[in-house]
């Protein structure tokens, strides 16, 4: 197998400039004349700099404007089952929300206006500890709301005839 | 309630987006906020129709700039200075319009303040 | 006859500024015209804007303090010569590049961001403008002699006793 060599041009600068790991006669290319080079990610050698986890920020350039940011709450909690149904998987999602601000009807349609852009928005996550980093990297104030635990009776059969009458059937 | 009181003090590290401490981030900021108060003179002969004077827009800037002040990230600093540049490049270029170059006016609302007490927003209708 | 050599001080290549013609005096190097004896007397004669200007100590700190009062965020009562800008007088780091600006358009001359983030006190600005301009009355010559001659003398009283 042909070895892909990459000859990366490296340029001292005080500001990150990427090294654009540039083309040798050794690579292969491909049909549509493309290299294994050309689709990699340029070579980074910018050195890391180290932050404290918390002071982690995204809120004052996310264009979210500032009142939104300092007035408005999260919650960040499980959804319920649909009563109406039994399937369970919305119960294993976090989600965000904001809190609820005036509707009023509409005077042309009767519709609900509202003058909220967060009424209607839900953010999904897979954890609650992504939930809260996402409301603190966005510097929202916000509380969670632990999931109740579902207590689950273990059935069995053998309880039909157990010597405990409560659980005897009577037909058996 | 914040990450600090959940999680210790941990160090984070990550690629800088320009500048790789607060120091450098500072300087960004220092050299950003000397060009504007340079372009002053030019802002008010610029943008016509306005009743500017060289000490407002030296507040406006200022407060502009004391907004983000509490930015401890050091990548969000370099993109809001990033964001700055641009901002001043399109006010000295005057590729900002009549109502764009209403960012200069004063940023306190100047109509009617959102109702704060309950009377006051009982008499509004909430 | 001052228009002539106006124009010959203009075509000569030494200027360190754009020509401005303003009250202000400009600094402008001694030039290579061939001049006659007669050009000569009238250089010398010419009015105080060509001429070199002299930097002196009370100059320079009166002007900068005269910036520092006129600005609006420091009280003139308690400005100091070794009062803090940060500490004592409360300002921040935005003051103290706006005080800079000012600084630039009164001295005519360009502070660049690296230096003025050392400046603490206005004894430090003063003592930085007197670097550019290279004054150094107000500092005490250090008689490196004298001193090492003292204690080269006590040392060989003590080597002796």
């Amino acid at each position: 197998m042909n070895s892909l060599l990459l000859k990366t041009t490296t340029r001292l600068s005080r500001i990150n400039l990427f090294s654009i790991p540039q083309r040798t006669l050794f690579d292969v290319q491909n049909v549509w004349g493309r290299t294994a080079v050309d689709t990699q990610k340029p070579i980074d050698s910018s050195p890391l700099a180290e932050i404290p986890r918390q002071d982690e920020s995204v809120g004052a350039i996310s264009g979210v404007p500032r009142e939104f940011l300092k007035e408005r709450r999260c919650r960040v909690f499980v959804p319920a089952r649909n009563a109406m149904q039994s399937g369970t998987n919305n119960g294993k999602k976090w989600k965000v929300e904001w809190d609820t601000k005036e509707r009023w009807e509409n005077p042309l349609m009767g519709w609900a206006s509202s003058s909220d852009p967060h009424s209607s928005v839900a953010v999904e996550f897979a954890s609650k500890e992504d939930a809260i980093i996402y409301c603190e990297r966005m510097g929202y104030k916000y509380e969670v709301i632990e999931p109740p635990k579902i207590q689950r009776l273990n059935k069995s059969y053998g309880a039909n005839y157990s010597w405990n009458k409560k659980t005897r059937v009577s037909t058996k | 309630m914040s990450l600090s009181a959940r999680i210790p003090q941990t160090l984070k590290q990550v690629r800088p987006v320009l500048s790789v401490d607060h120091a450098e981030a500072k300087r960004r900021v220092l050299n950003l906020y000397k060009i504007w108060l340079r372009q002053i003179p030019y802002i008010r002969i610029d943008y016509i129709k306005n009743n500017w004077t060289e000490p407002r827009l030296r507040d406006v800037i200022k407060e502009n700039f004391m907004r983000n002040k509490d930015v401890t990230d050091i990548r969000a600093i370099d993109l809001l200075v990033v964001r700055g540049q641009m901002d001043f490049v399109e006010t000295a270029e005057i590729w900002r319009q009549q109502h764009n170059a209403a960012v200069f006016d004063s940023t306190k609302n100047t109509y009617k303040k959102k109702p704060a007490s309950f009377l006051e927003r009982f008499y509004e209708g909430h | 006859m001052l228009s002539s050599t106006v124009r010959l001080l203009m075509r000569s290549g030494s200027l360190l500024r754009p020509l401005i013609i303003t009250a202000r005096p400009l600094s402008i190097k001694p030039t290579l015209i061939n001049l006659t004896e007669k050009r000569k007397t009238l250089i010398n004669e010419i009015p105080r804007r060509w001429s070199h200007v002299h930097y002196t100590y009370p100059m320079i700190e009166s002007r900068v303090m005269l910036i520092l009062r006129l600005f609006d965020k420091i009280d003139s009562n308690s400005l100091k010569l070794d009062s803090r800008f940060v500490q004592d007088l409360g300002l921040d780091s935005l003051d103290i590049v706006e005080i800079t600006a000012a600084l630039e358009d009164e001295f005519w001359t360009e502070i660049p961001d690296c230096d003025s983030d050392h400046f603490a006190t206005p004894r430090h600005v003063i003592q930085y403008l007197c670097d550019k301009y290279d004054v150094y009355e107000h500092i005490e010559p250090i008689s490196a002699g004298k001193e090492y001659l003292e204690e080269a003398k006590a040392a060989a009283d003590r080597a002796h006793h």
